[in-house]
């Protein structure tokens, strides 16, 4: 599986640049897509699910043009998108019924046993009869997995995935991410949350302001922050102007005053120690600290 | 390629959510509940209900469906414009918009869903309909019916309306606004558009004739097909312009287009339907006027005499093949070389010999021209025979209408249904003589000789050979030759005969040598039940209602037959304007609508039961025998001998759809004037009710303008002879007045001042001679002339011939009304005296009514609505009368009846509140000349009422925009209306009461009471100044409300020589009639009253001021 993503821009109606040439190659595996909110990562997404027109650009998947294969593309779907709360009035079961049989999943038996087998899987089956409206927000999200997984999709589209969920069903949802992304399919997972990301993501973009600011290995990207991350102790006025000059990521309170863990290109402060940078380092590093500085 | 999966799951998901919505819950629950009671209401006898609910299996689901279709069109629109909304809101849409499917199955799968839910709904109001109609005794069973309606009104109208929902949807992107327009839409089309261009708009069916009979089948099937074709196609049309602009990627680029193209084809389809309705409806409008057009060309040229015909007709299913032998004749006194026959014009002819010789003929539409080689001689007869075949176009029928108002179907409670005029149907057979089935002499309706319908009086014989299964009727002596095959031969000779087949039942008894028989279609003999008791007395019972009948009406019946049979209820029952009756009326035979849904008094079951309620409320014991003979009496009362003041619950049908008379008059003599030729009519008219009283069962409170008084109007307008060419044309109103309503009316009068001029038992017993004189063949009016002279010593050819082409009225003048008691022989009496005159030129004719006092002070209705004294007074033109009357009772209430006569009202109403004191002077019960009177006034009054130029009002109108846009098109109607009491105008208008004003038209204006915004102004021609006791004219028009009466009070203006007095007269202070406002010096300059509008009451009437110079 394989898409190929070339010159894409969408630009709407009122004029506003959502996405401005993008370029990715996306092969299977779990594919993260990293940004602050409007950075545009629900538009790429949108496009890809074909639910939405690029302005220019093309999009190929696996040979399949998505200006004019749509039905093929379609069918190797399943999306998730980031609003997922509001419902007609079905049950939790019949919504996936409803999914199941969308996707094509005729026989009525083999349907019905596929849904009760997700139910399963996303821990709904003791809510199956419930009214999906009824869920609570982390049900909500996790029946919306099961409705974009039921019909073995090829390529999966989660937009911020994570979002209300607590702890444990994070877990649980990265946990039958990673176990789908050993299959010959290709997850797309978009969050700014890097939690989501680190742990399984074998290649990310990083998107902001429509552009696109990185792409590859996760490592790769931890490196190129190497040597502009610091851990600073510090108090009073000098605490304020670190606050102001650099992107802060941490601040945890000490006896003498507070231990900071900052990014920036170069460091000014007294005893300030270079750390060992992770994602969350990277992507601070990236998007608030380039961004604020207008470094990019 | 579209894939049904895909469809089905949409409309499977979007069906359960429907249901589970309770929106559609409650619109179901309450359609549910509100039919369900609607069915046992109309199902349990006691209710009131029609009995047509009942007695057809069509009217249940008919109804139902009816009803729910109303309800649903609103519902789908919510349903509809609901799921776009809801789509374009939840983000979960997304997740299905993400899935391979083509945007066609997305919306044909929620159309699917959203009609399958209905069609769920629609087949439980079914099944309830169904249910009633199988438990119920008294419905012929029926299945199909059943569901030819919902795919006849529901499929179509949920189709159109939830394209059009979707469409209005798709464009304007909002539920509220969409809602409002479709709401909107609707409205329009329910109480305005459905009734325009021949219901085209009707979208709901409401409007559109489906009602199914028994034998006939639906009306026009055909017809409604493509109405709720057009509908079908133009919302699928809608539906795939949907899928077009639905807010969502294509499937793929190729097939993106393709849905405007089936938007195109369906709206092409849609388009094409409307236009096969209009050019349908249209088409058979034209094609009857250009079969008067070609009457109008033929119906000078002489044509012969058909003196015998003998037909021997085949049925073949649809089609006739016939064998007609004719004997002509040359009755006329020149040649004839074309011989013009009217024969239908779907019918092909194969051959038209005369004695063995082919004859050239040539076809012109429902003309058959035949060329009679040297032509047929003054004098000479011959015979011809004619071979045709074919089916029956029935736009020969009713040619006599006015065309472009003619509504070919009509309303019986909620269902509407397709006249029909013919049948010509494997299992069922109807033919007039309208239906041009046998050739007649001559060609029919023509505009420039309107009235003049003169069929020959023909000795027929009719051989008819039909399925084995079927009976055939038809006048005359039935010999059964065989299976199948049946001849008719009537005994004299018939202006025209008839033919019904069907699968009919024979119930036949024998009095006096008459056949009384009825043919009822099996399975619809539901009568038999109800008369199981009386057979041994029922040959008594037809003697006296026989008797009882031709006492009335003065005759004898000629026939040895006389046949009810039973025929579809959509067969048509306009009238003719050449005959009092319908066409329902056949020599012998009187056709019923099936099961008499329309008549009166068909609902034994109901009757008995009341009947019997009544019985144990007056502990009155009557046998089963006795009970059903009153039923029965009832039933033929009602519909074949009705009086004036028999009441009929559909207007489908008057007292005059089944008269028996045709048969004692038209279908045995014919008065066949050339230059009057509505005299046969106006003679038909009188006969039939001549011992009938005028007034109408609202003489005493009709406060409208009546179709008597509307004819005045006409009358006054223009002649007779000039209204039978123009028709008439005041449009917009319910109770249009009709040709046919002038000419009875004007018959009426003509021979009811005959009799009263001549003396009732003397004009009549001449008339009764004269008609058996001339029993089964035509008479001129130049017979009918010379013995009315040899009788009367007098020529009537004038008095007629204004009578046709003058339009001069007589006009009554009453005065010096007198109500007192007098002594005679020791008793009180009550007298009763005034002077009537009637200074125009023509002769007038009066009916006075009188009641006397009701101890009781209730009028029963139904037993005797008579009044208790009547009398019907010849006032010569240019004379006057004294009148009076003494009673033994005090009468309560006098009313004059004026006829047809300047008089508006035409009903003058007198109540005697009290009579004076005893008077010590003789009795006066007698009839006098006195001395012609031509005004009401004395010397030294001036009188100026509503209707003269000298009175003026100023209206102020207050109407809003869009009601002066509806009220554009309903001002054609007559001058004066009714008083609306509970909603009076914004402005003046012209009212007609008995108490108001006026030499011939007592009328007034009233309007809405105000601040003086609206003022009336009477100006005095005054010749002189002087002093001058002024007086209004006041009928005293009060309305109860809530248990208290405002009584209006009077603010007048009187303007006099030292400037103006405003004067108030309240209620109390006011009396019926003149009223006194004060004494002024007056100058023909300042002569003015004024009256405003400003009252504590609803409404005020302006009527009139009077000056009376103080001398």
């Amino acid at each position: 599986m394989k898409i190929t993503i070339e010159d894409l821009s969408k630009e709407y109606k009122n004029g506003k640049l959502a996405l401005t040439d993008i370029n990715l190659e996306i092969e299977n595996g779990m594919f993260g897509l990293l940004g602050p909110n409007g950075a545009g990562k629900s538009t790429l997404m949108r496009i890809l699910v074909t639910i939405m027109k690029p302005t220019t650009g093309s999009v190929n998947v696996n040979g399949f043009d998505l200006a004019k294969n749509r039905g093929d593309i379609r069918k190797m779907l399943g999306y998730l998108p980031q609003d997922f709360r509001f419902f007609t009035k079905l049950r939790t079961w019949e919504f996936l019924d409803y999914a199941a049989s969308l996707s094509g999943l005729k026989n009525k038996k083999t349907r019905l046993h596929k849904v009760d087998e997700w139910l399963e899987k996303v821990g709904l089956f003791d809510v199956r009869e419930r009214h999906a409206n009824k869920l609570s927000g982390g049900m909500k999200r996790r029946l919306g997995i099961a409705q974009a997984l039921i019909g073995d999709p090829k390529i999966i589209v989660v937009d911020e995935p994570t979002t209300g969920l607590d702890p444990e069903e994070r877990i649980r949802f990265r946990n039958i991410l990673s176990e789908l992304s050993q299959k010959d399919v290709i997850i797309l997972l978009s969050t700014h949350i890097v939690g989501d990301i680190s742990s399984v993501c074998s290649d990310l973009a990083l998107l902001d302001r429509g552009t696109l600011q990185f792409n590859g290995s996760p490592e790769k990207l931890v490196e190129k922050v190497r040597g502009h991350v610091w851990q600073v102790n510090t108090s009073g006025v000098e605490y304020d102007l670190l606050k102001e000059k650099y992107a802060v990521i941490s601040t945890i309170p000490s006896e003498d005053g507070w231990e900071v863990q900052l990014v920036g290109e170069e460091i000014e402060a007294k005893n300030a120690i270079e750390i060992e940078p992770n994602l969350e380092h990277a992507y601070v590093y990236f998007m608030e600290y380039l961004t604020e500085h207008n470094k990019f | 390629m579209i894939k049904f999966h895909i469809i089905r799951t949409i409309a499977r998901y979007e069906m359960r959510t429907l249901l589970r919505s309770w929106f559609f819950r409650i619109f179901a629950g309450l359609a549910v509940v509100g039919l369900g009671i609607f069915n046992v209401a109309v199902f349990v006898p006691a209710s009131g209900a029609p009995w047509l609910y009942r007695a057809l299996p069509a009217s249940i689901p008919y109804a139902n469906l009816i009803i729910l279709n109303l309800g649903q069109a609103i519902v789908a629109v919510f349903l509809a414009s609901e799921f776009l909304k809801q789509d374009r809101k939840n983000d979960t849409i997304e997740v299905i918009y993400a899935r391979s499917m083509t945007n066609a199955e997305y919306i044909l799968g929620k159309a699917l869903g959203i009609l399958s839910v209905f069609f769920i709904l629609n087949l439980i109001i079914l099944m309830m309909g169904i249910g009633f109609s199988f438990i119920s005794s008294d419905s012929t069973q029926g299945i199909w019916e059943f569901f030819f309606y919902p795919l006849l009104i529901s499929l179509p109208t949920l189709v159109f309306i939830l394209g059009l929902s979707f469409f209005l949807m798709i464009l304007l992107k909002n539920q509220a606004i969409t809602f409002i327009l479709l709401l909107g839409y609707i409205a329009l089309t329910i109480f305005y558009l459905n009734t325009k261009y021949y219901h085209l708009f009707d979208y709901i069916a409401y409007k559109i004739p489906m009602m199914n009979s028994t034998i006939g089948g639906f009306g026009n099937f055909n017809e409604v097909l493509i109405h709720r074709g057009i509908y079908f196609f133009f919302g699928l049309g809608l539906i795939f312009f949907t899928v077009f602009k639905l807010q969502r990627l294509p499937q793929s680029r190729k097939m993106a287009s393709f849905p405007i193209y089936l938007t195109i084809i369906s709206l092409c389809l849609a388009g094409f339907f409307a236009e096969k309705y209009i050019s349908l409806k249209k088409g058979n409008i034209n094609f009857k006027k250009q079969m008067i057009e070609l009457n109008n060309d033929y119906v000078n040229t002489p044509k012969v005499k058909v003196s015998s015909c003998n037909i021997e007709l085949e049925h073949l299913g649809k089609e006739i093949a016939v064998h007609a032998e004719m004997e002509i004749c040359n009755e006329t006194n020149s040649s004839i070389d074309t011989l013009i026959f009217s024969l239908n014009p779907s019918l092909k002819i194969t051959s038209a010999e005369s004695n063995g010789e082919k004859l050239q003929y040539q076809r012109k539409l429902h003309l058959l021209m035949i060329n009679y080689p040297g032509g047929l001689l003054p004098g000479d007869s011959t015979k011809l025979s004619l071979n045709y075949h074919g089916t029956i176009n029935e736009s020969t029928h009713f040619l006599d209408q006015n065309l472009d108002e003619y509504e070919d179907n009509f309303s019986l409670e909620m269902f509407r249904i397709r006249k029909r005029y013919a049948y010509l149907q494997d299992k069922f057979v109807c033919l007039t003589s309208e239906s041009l089935w046998y050739p007649t002499s001559g060609v029919g309706y023509a505009t420039t000789k309107p009235t003049q319908h003169f069929p020959d009086f023909t000795n027929f014989t009719l051989k008819v050979k039909t399925d084995t299964n079927l009976v055939a009727v038809s006048q005359g002596s039935l010999n059964k030759i065989g299976e199948g095959e049946f001849e008719f031969k009537p005994k004299v000779v018939l202006p025209k005969i008839s033919l019904l087949i069907a699968d009919y039942n024979k119930y036949s008894i024998t009095v006096d040598s008459i056949e009384y028989s009825i043919y009822a279609k099996n399975g619809n003999q539901y009568f038999l039940d109800h008369f199981t008791d009386f057979t041994d007395s029922l040959p008594n019972l037809i003697r006296d209602l026989k008797n009882e009948y031709e006492t009335k009406i003065g005759l004898e019946y000629p026939f040895e037959r006389f046949i009810l049979a039973e025929i579809p209820l959509h067969f048509a029952l306009d009238k003719h304007i050449w005959s009092v009756s319908s066409d329902a009326v056949q020599p012998e035979i009187m056709f019923y609508p099936e099961k008499g849904v329309f008549l009166e008094e068909t609902d034994f079951k109901k009757r008995k039961k009341r009947s019997e309620r009544r019985m144990i409320r007056d502990n009155e014991e009557v046998s089963p025998e006795e009970l059903q003979a009153r039923i029965f009496k009832r039933f033929i009362r009602g519909n074949y001998m009705a009086n004036h003041e028999e009441w009929y619950m559909f207007n489908v049908i008057d007292r005059n759809t089944y008269t028996l008379l045709p048969n004692y008059y038209t279908f045995i003599t014919q008065f066949n004037s050339e230059k009057w030729p509505v005299l046969n009519m106006a003679l038909e008219a009188y006969l039939k009710d001549r011992n009938e009283s005028s007034a109408s069962s609202y003489r005493w409170f009709f406060t409208g303008i009546s179709r008597g008084e509307r004819i005045n109007l006409e009358l006054k307008e223009a002649p007779l002879n000039r209204l039978l060419e123009t028709g008439i044309e005041k449009s917009g109103d319910d109770d249009k007045v009709k040709l046919y309503n002038i000419i009875i009316a004007k018959g009426e009068y003509l021979f009811s001042v005959f009799r009263a001029r001549y003396g009732d038992d003397e004009f009549n017993k001449f008339l009764n001679q004269f008609i058996e004189k001339h029993k089964n063949k035509v008479f001129s009016f130049e017979e009918f002339e010379k013995n009315f002279k040899d009788r009367f010593n007098e020529d009537i050819l004038n008095e007629v011939d204004n009578w046709y082409s003058k339009k001069e009225l007589p006009g009554f003048l009453i005065k010096d009304l007198q109500t007192y008691k007098v002594m005679e022989e020791e008793f009180t009496k009550y007298q009763v005296r005034f002077k009537i005159s009637n200074p125009e030129a023509v002769d007038g004719l009066i009916t006075i009514n009188i009641d006397l006092a009701d101890p009781s002070n209730r009028r029963r209705r139904g037993d005797n609505e008579n009044p208790d004294f009547t009398r019907k007074i010849h006032i010569p033109a240019k004379t006057a009368k004294e009148i009076g009357f003494v009673f033994t009772t005090e009468p309560a209430r006098m009313n004059i009846y004026t006829h047809i006569s300047k008089n508006l009202p035409n009903n003058l109403i007198y109540d005697f509140t009290s009579f004076d004191e005893i008077k010590k002077v003789a009795v006066f019960d007698e009839i006098k000349s006195s001395e012609l009177f031509t005004d009401l006034l004395n010397e030294n009054e001036i009188v100026v009422d509503n209707e003269s130029e000298n009175f003026e009002f100023n209206q102020d109108l207050q109407k809003s925009y869009l009601k002066s846009l509806i009220g554009e098109n309903k001002d054609q109607g007559y001058k004066y209306s009714g008083i609306r009491y509970w909603s009076p105008p914004a402005e003046w208008k012209p009212v007609l009461r008995s108490g108001f004003y006026g030499k011939y038209v007592r009328s007034a204006v009233y309007t809405k009471t105000g601040h003086g915004e609206r003022t009336a102004i009477w100006k005095a021609p005054l010749d002189h100044d002087g002093q001058y006791d002024v007086y209004c004219h006041i009928e005293k028009i009060n309305i109860r409300r809530r248990r208290t009466t405002k009584k209006s009070n009077y603010n007048f203006k009187v303007y006099h020589d030292d400037g103006m007095e405003e004067i108030t007269m309240s209620d109390e202070e006011l009396e019926n009639g003149w009223n006194y406002l004060g004494t002024f010096f007056i100058s023909p300059s300042t002569a003015k009253v004024e009256l405003t509008n400003k009252s504590i009451g609803k409404m005020v009437f302006a009527d009139a001021i009077k000056w009376v110079e103080n001398k």
